[in-house]
């Protein structure tokens, strides 16, 4: 029977530095080593404040992007305040099309983040707007038919998501 | 950063972005990203506190793993453990409390430089220089050249650290750091222009991939190597030429987000 629930493994760890150690390693006795499994679970109330918007107008399906009223610069990324001159931004509809700008294929992700592999992350430039957009592009067929340069869109999710962020996502035209 | 881990936005990601609009713009290639790996893994042998030192080839990289187009396992950095430390004094304290004083070279340090960019890379402006640049590097190292006198970078350095991250952002680096123009990283590297026994030999120490990337120590560890360097404290194999008796590092945060170039003169 298992005497301690969560103990993953039991294992002799390597000398890291067998060439500092010519005469043998001097941590011997101090090398088995035992893994075991804890667990830290962090759950708290998000407030997404003057993102907002942007978030509900994604459940409708609108595409929202903030305009300075001052140097007329439009961010998709959205920002309440324009970086640019510290103006406050007005929210702006924009159609949601767009040119990939660059994209990269992962087949790695950190295990904290629930995402599944492969997966490719794009870097949009959304018509209407002077920012770039970073999503995910899916349903792009087969690895090679990703060309930068490409036209892509945003689409709507139509299930239901675990963060507003999956409302969307992009995809070829 | 709460949007962007749930589309799995994370570092590897958007350095990898960044860096194929590098390879779309100027044609740089893989192997040139993974020939920074091998240089800087090679480079760690002859550092005895280096974490990952290997002898290993272009294909040897190539073959690893993928990780992020066009990054694979071998082109990132190391996640270490370390700690650096480095003391700055004046010649008067240093005079009195040092007792290696006169003994041992004195290196003064001569430039100090840091820029600032958007941490969210999307608006970042575009397309100068976009994402296929460090903006906050560039101003970091014109910021340190003027501060020292330094005219021509790849002749009035012998060695530099670099935040070599993953393999491309080294070279991407040679370019905003003024090493070469837009473009020229790779061939130049190629031909062993950043070799030990090159031009400007650069991560001595194996860098953020060969010698590892403690974070928090990981910029004063490249200042440690620039002072072993200048005082020719390093391994034979892995000792530079001193011919302009300057060093210098570069470390940045985030992606390209913080950025500080350092500079260090020996004075005989």
């Amino acid at each position: 029977m298992k005497k301690v629930l969560n103990k993953l493994e039991v294992f002799t760890a390597e000398d890291p530095m067998p060439f500092l150690h010519p005469e043998g390693d001097p941590w011997k006795d101090v090398r088995e080593i035992e893994r075991i499994k804890l667990e830290w679970n962090l759950s708290y109330r998000h407030c997404l404040g003057k993102y907002s918007r942007f978030f509900l107008e994604l459940e409708k399906g609108r595409f929202l992007a903030t305009e300075c009223p001052n140097c007329g610069k439009v961010w998709a990324t959205p920002r309440p305040v324009c970086a640019d001159c510290l103006t406050i931004c007005k929210w702006k509809e924009l159609p949601g099309m767009g040119t990939l700008v660059s994209h990269s294929i992962s087949e790695f992700v950190p295990a904290f983040m629930k995402v599944e592999t492969p997966y490719v992350l794009a870097l949009v430039r959304l018509d209407g707007a002077d920012t770039l957009f970073a999503h995910q592009l899916k349903n792009y067929g087969r690895r090679e038919d990703i060309k930068d340069e490409m036209g892509v869109k945003v689409v709507y999710a139509k299930e239901p998501v675990a963060h507003p962020i999956l409302l969307m996502c992009f995809e070829p035209l | 950063m709460d949007w962007e881990v749930q589309v799995a936005g994370f570092y590897i990601a958007y350095y990898a972005l960044m860096m194929r609009t590098h390879m779309e713009k100027y044609g740089t290639t893989e192997e040139q990203c993974a020939l920074v790996s091998v240089k800087n893994h090679r480079n760690a042998i002859y550092n005895p506190y280096a974490h990952y030192p290997m002898e290993i080839t272009v294909e040897d990289v190539m073959k690893s793993r993928l990780i992020t187009s066009p990054y694979k396992l071998l082109d990132c950095c190391l996640l270490s453990d370390g700690a650096a430390a480095m003391i700055f004094a004046t010649e008067e304290w240093a005079k009195k409390h040092c007792k290696t004083w006169e003994r041992k070279p004195t290196i003064e340090f001569t430039g100090t430089g840091c820029g600032t960019d958007f941490m969210r890379m999307v608006d970042r402006p575009f397309p100068y220089p976009g994402v296929t640049h460090f903006r906050a590097k560039r101003e970091a190292a014109r910021m340190a050249y003027a501060m020292a006198g330094v005219k021509n970078p790849l002749k009035d350095f012998d060695c530099f650290e670099i935040h070599d991250a993953f393999s491309g952002v080294e070279l991407v680096s040679y370019e905003d750091l003024g090493f070469c123009k837009e473009g020229e990283s790779g061939p130049l590297l190629e031909e062993g222009l950043f070799d030990i026994g090159g031009e400007l030999p650069c991560n001595t120490s194996g860098g953020l991939i060969g010698f590892g990337h403690p974070v928090g120590a990981t910029g004063i560890a490249q200042g440690v190597e620039i002072l072993r360097q200048l005082r020719q404290e390093a391994h034979p194999k892995r000792q530079v030429e001193l011919r302009a008796k300057r060093g210098g590092m570069d470390s940045h945060g985030g992606t390209g987000t913080f950025v500080t170039v350092n500079i260090f003169e020996r004075r005989d």
